[in-house]
């Protein structure tokens, strides 16, 4: 073995996962944190109406109006509304539009782009076709023309929502599922009789979880503004249902007299929730792959 | 040594820090070279000659600092200068050309323009003059049709052409010191013949102190008056090039000239050099680096202090057991 | 290259758009026919009668097959007619050409704004690592990506208005004081200056600052990221290490040296920056209550007004592939290493 030209230092141990995790996250106190947030929000989400000390839609225009105090930490909104408990419960709707949407957006992309870089050949130029379809649009507007021509419902805003990421899982996915197609576990997997399907589902799939964990984490952010985005505008979610974005929309008005509580608490929601989405992504990029950190 | 030197490198030491320990790159590296003189310095991949080179230019990387010891150019003090100082010298005192040619030039930029860039920074002439003074320095390196090249990109000139540019550069200003870091790695082997022989040709011309760095000893051997053997951050011998050759004084350096195809031997012959590098991030490193690898080591070579000691005629080694 | 050689990748590049204009013109046509129900009642309106809506219905040629209609809907389409708008009567076309000139004064300032904070920021960020710009430079990109525009626009109507009143009232253009300035570019800000009217140029830009910082945020995110990313890259190439080997002054390895090279992957991210702007542009015009396209979209949405919707998504993604056809050519005629063979 011709060790004469050989380069510098033996390479160091392999670290485990979990010491690198460790390593990562020691050295990130910020993902610490976004963790925590996430994990809080997530909870508000879960538990909402539980926790909410009043209820959500019981108007009371006799103390409309208030600014934030001890009986109403939020203050209330112009039809006296506890601001406090609709944020609380408006995450669950945020979330839940978002979450759908991210899933929807996410399966079917994945799908398309795994089986474009597989296969390769029409089903790649099919695939890229539609992505550069969508991707000609600018997404938010082609997410607005969805919306009104399908309907002004919130299962709409979750479709639009997920047509629009769409590109960006399918992109991912076909280019991961290119690099691995000839690689020797999925080679044996086709020899040992798999048909095409299996052999991308359990084989490919899996292997390709990874970076695909990390565009869902750091596409969630951007699709709960989409979401609030298209609300706010006055499509999909109508008031009363208390959401984030609406809620914005309503205290627009209000906020240019001064009562600056009833958009500031759902907006302020709104951005921890969509920081603390990217923060972990990032911090889940910087775990998984850390050349693409930028 | 009668010449007066140049450059006198004199026990430079160099740490890099880096996530995972400091590595110590060079230690207690101590060279000359004189006007007028080709002075090679050969080594495995990460013995710490390009560090050297960076040293001198100034141009080690964020994570490098020097520990120790002292470069004198000229009488200038290179270490102690400040970052304006250096600026002025580099191009003008001392030029160095890089290995890959073609990355080392700017992808976006005329040739001829990049010439100029460095004129412009050195010499003293009229802003008119400069187009001309760059084609003349693309003649000067035999690069045919010098004025239509002088438009072209680099994408468009072949390795050997780029590093013709590369040569025309760090020539242009006429440096008492030019650094060739592996000038003709990247290049086929036609190529970088005819790439020393111009090297060789241009530093005889002007009486330039060439330091020629390669991996290459037979390249070395070739052209260079003098040649300096590293490993592993060490300088472990110096001697003029055929005495090196007709009598190494360290069993490295023996093992190196046996192991370097020089065309005649069949491949088995070619004795291979056994283990590997030793890790520089260690805190334990013994006085000689080449040790665990060595067949002749003995107790003796592990006592501190080990130190280049002449033994002949501008020859010295760094052993305690030379063969 | 030669001037023909350039010309012919140029060509190319137009080619490559038309695929996209075909892509967009397919959709927003299955757009409309997508409508749940009888797409007739929708583009008819609200109050119209059996009539006007069979009127409509051959018209439009609902009553064909599909294949007919989008043929219709494509004639229609190249003699500019994108029907007409529910709420004014006016057609869409004439109404959005009237409003675009609101909009790209918006955006135009926002992108000014924004790559003149983004920009340099980045190149500093890149230039001197670890320092307090560059962690000033990271927090600004992580936080900056998570701003919801129209949230932004309420906060800086709140601070500067409410609060500080350094900023005029956010009801438009142009305060009811002053008249607009005659028309030349359609900018009022332009315009007035070439009119001569100070007063109005200070009026008009006063009441531009908050819509176009708020626009601007959104993207300066994007920007100081990929400036940093881009520059950090060329700063480390082999190329700008030779430069400084050289002794070349620091202006010139960090200007013409790295940033010239660090400029063309920032070029093409602000095709990606665009498409956030032209969305963003809605939310924007919305808060401000800017006069500008998207408003009229949003109007339209809300008033059912299906034609007037459909011809705002279609000049949005006309103007957005024609955007980035106009960064494509920029960026082939700047990069020299571009080639025909590519």
């Amino acid at each position: 073995m011709s060790e004469t030209l050989q380069a510098v230092a033996s390479p160091p141990a392999q670290n485990s996962l979990r010491r690198h995790f460790a390593h990562v996250m020691g050295e990130n106190p910020i993902t610490m944190i976004a963790l925590a947030l996430f994990a809080l929000l997530l909870a508000v989400a879960v538990l909402g109406p539980a926790i909410a000390p009043y209820d959500p839609w019981a108007s009371d225009t006799s103390s409309a109006l208030q600014p934030p105090s001890l009986q109403h930490w939020f203050g209330t909104d112009h039809v006296g509304r506890d601001v406090l408990s609709r944020v609380i419960v408006a995450a669950r709707l945020d979330f839940g539009i978002a979450l759908s949407a991210v899933f929807l957006s996410f399966a079917a992309g994945a799908s398309l782009g795994c089986m474009a870089g597989y296969y390769g050949g029409w089903w790649d130029v099919a695939v890229g076709r539609l992505t550069d379809t969508i991707m000609s649009f600018p997404l938010f507007v082609l997410a607005m023309g969805i919306v009104a021509a399908a309907g002004n419902t919130v299962e709409n805003i979750v479709y639009a929502t997920a047509i629009i990421n769409l590109p960006f899982y399918a992109r991912v996915a076909r280019a991961e599922a290119n690099v691995r197609r000839d690689a020797a576990y999925i080679v044996a997997a086709r020899l040992a009789g798999n048909s095409d399907s299996r052999v991308l589902l359990f084989h490919l799939f899996p292997n390709i979880m990874p970076p695909m964990m990390v565009q869902i984490s750091l596409n969630m952010g951007w699709a709960i503004l989409n979401a609030a985005g298209l609300s706010f505008i006055g499509l999909g979610v109508r008031p009363p249902t208390p959401e984030w974005g609406i809620m914005v929309a309503e205290g627009a008005s209000y906020i240019i007299s001064g009562e600056w509580w009833l958009a500031l608490f759902p907006g302020g929601a709104l951005m921890l929730a969509v920081f603390s989405f990217n923060l972990l992504g990032d911090g889940l990029r910087d775990l998984i792959d850390p050349q693409r950190r930028t | 040594m009668n010449k007066p030197a140049l450059l006198h490198m004199d026990r430079l030491s160099v740490e890099f820090r880096t996530r995972t320990g400091v590595v110590k790159a060079l230690e207690d590296v101590s060279l000359r070279v004189a006007r007028g003189e080709i002075v090679g310095v050969v080594g495995e991949s990460g013995s710490g000659k390009s560090v050297m080179a960076h040293a001198i230019m100034g141009i080690l990387d964020r994570a490098g600092r020097v520990t120790a010891g002292s470069i004198v150019l000229g009488g200038m003090d290179l270490l102690g200068a400040s970052e304006a100082d250096l600026r002025d010298v580099r191009g003008r005192e001392v030029s160095m050309i890089f290995q890959s040619p073609r990355t080392a030039l700017n992808p976006i930029r005329q040739v001829g323009r990049q010439i100029e860039d460095v004129l412009r920074r050195h010499a003293a002439i009229t802003r008119r003059q400069l187009p001309r003074r760059a084609v003349e320095a693309l003649s000067r390196v035999r690069i045919p049709d010098p004025a239509k090249r002088y438009h072209s990109y680099p994408f468009e000139l072949s390795g050997g052409l780029c590093q013709r540019v590369g040569i025309a550069t760090a020539l242009a200003c006429e440096p008492s010191l030019l650094i060739a870091d592996e000038p003709t790695t990247g290049l086929d082997v036609t190529t970088q013949a005819t790439i020393m022989d111009l090297l060789r040709e241009l530093a005889v011309g002007r009486r330039m102190a060439t330091l020629l760095i390669t991996h290459d000893l037979h390249l070395a051997a070739e052209v260079c008056d003098r040649i300096i053997v590293m490993h592993a951050g060490h300088v472990i011998e110096s001697a003029p090039t055929a005495k090196l050759f007709r009598e190494p004084s360290h069993p490295y350096t023996a093992k190196l000239i046996a192991a370097t195809p020089s065309g005649q031997e069949s491949i088995d012959a070619i004795a291979a050099i056994p283990g590997s590098l030793p890790d520089l991030r260690a805190t334990n490193l013994p006085p000689c680096r080449f040790a665990y690898r060595c067949d002749r080591h003995t107790r003796t070579c592990d006592r501190p202090s080990l130190t280049l000691t002449a033994v002949g005629e501008g020859h010295e080694v760094a052993c305690r057991r030379p063969l | 290259m030669s001037p023909s050689g350039k010309i012919a990748l140029v060509g190319r590049r137009l080619v490559h758009a038309v695929p996209s204009i075909v892509g967009v013109v397919v959709v927003t046509f299955l757009l409309t026919r997508a409508l749940p129900g009888d797409p007739a009642v929708y583009f008819a309106g609200v109050a119209a009668d059996e009539e006007s809506i069979a009127e409509i219905r051959s018209q439009l040629g609902l009553d064909r097959g599909l294949l007919e209609q989008f043929g219709f809907y494509v004639r229609d389409l190249l003699h500019g007619d994108l029907g007409h708008s529910l709420n004014t009567g006016r057609p869409v076309l004439e109404e959005i050409a009237a409003r675009l000139p609101a909009s790209l004064e918006l955006t135009l300032f926002a992108l000014l704004f924004a790559l003149g904070i983004a920009v340099p920021l980045g190149v500093l960020a890149a230039v001197r690592q670890d320092s307090w710009i560059d962690h000033l430079c990271r927090l600004v990109v992580t936080a900056g990506v998570s701003l919801p525009t129209f949230f932004t626009g309420l906060l800086l109507i709140y601070v500067f208005y409410y609060l500080l009143g350094w900023a005029p009232s956010p009801l438009g253009r142009l305060d009811l004081l002053y008249v607009d300035p005659p028309a030349v570019t359609g900018l009022y800000t332009v315009d007035s200056l070439l009119d001569g009217d100070l007063e109005t140029f200070r009026a008009a830009l006063a009441q531009l600052i908050l819509p176009a910082i708020t626009l601007g945020l959104f993207v300066l995110a994007p920007i100081a990221r990929m400036t940093r990313a881009s520059m950090l890259e060329a700063l480390g190439s082999e190329f700008v290490t030779t430069a400084r080997a050289h002794g070349l002054g620091r202006g010139t390895v960090l200007l013409t040296y790295a940033f010239r090279n660090a400029l063309l992957p920032l070029l093409t991210t602000l095709g990606m920056v665009f498409s956030f702007m032209l969305g963003a542009n809605v939310l924007v015009e919305r808060v401000f209550s800017w006069p500008g396209i998207g408003s009229f979209a949003v109007d339209a949405l809300v008033a059912s007004d299906y034609a007037a919707v459909q011809g705002f998504v279609l000049v949005m993604a006309v103007l957005f592939v024609l955007l980035n056809l106009f960064i494509d050519i920029l960026y082939t005629l700047t990069d020299p290493r571009v080639r025909l063979d590519k």
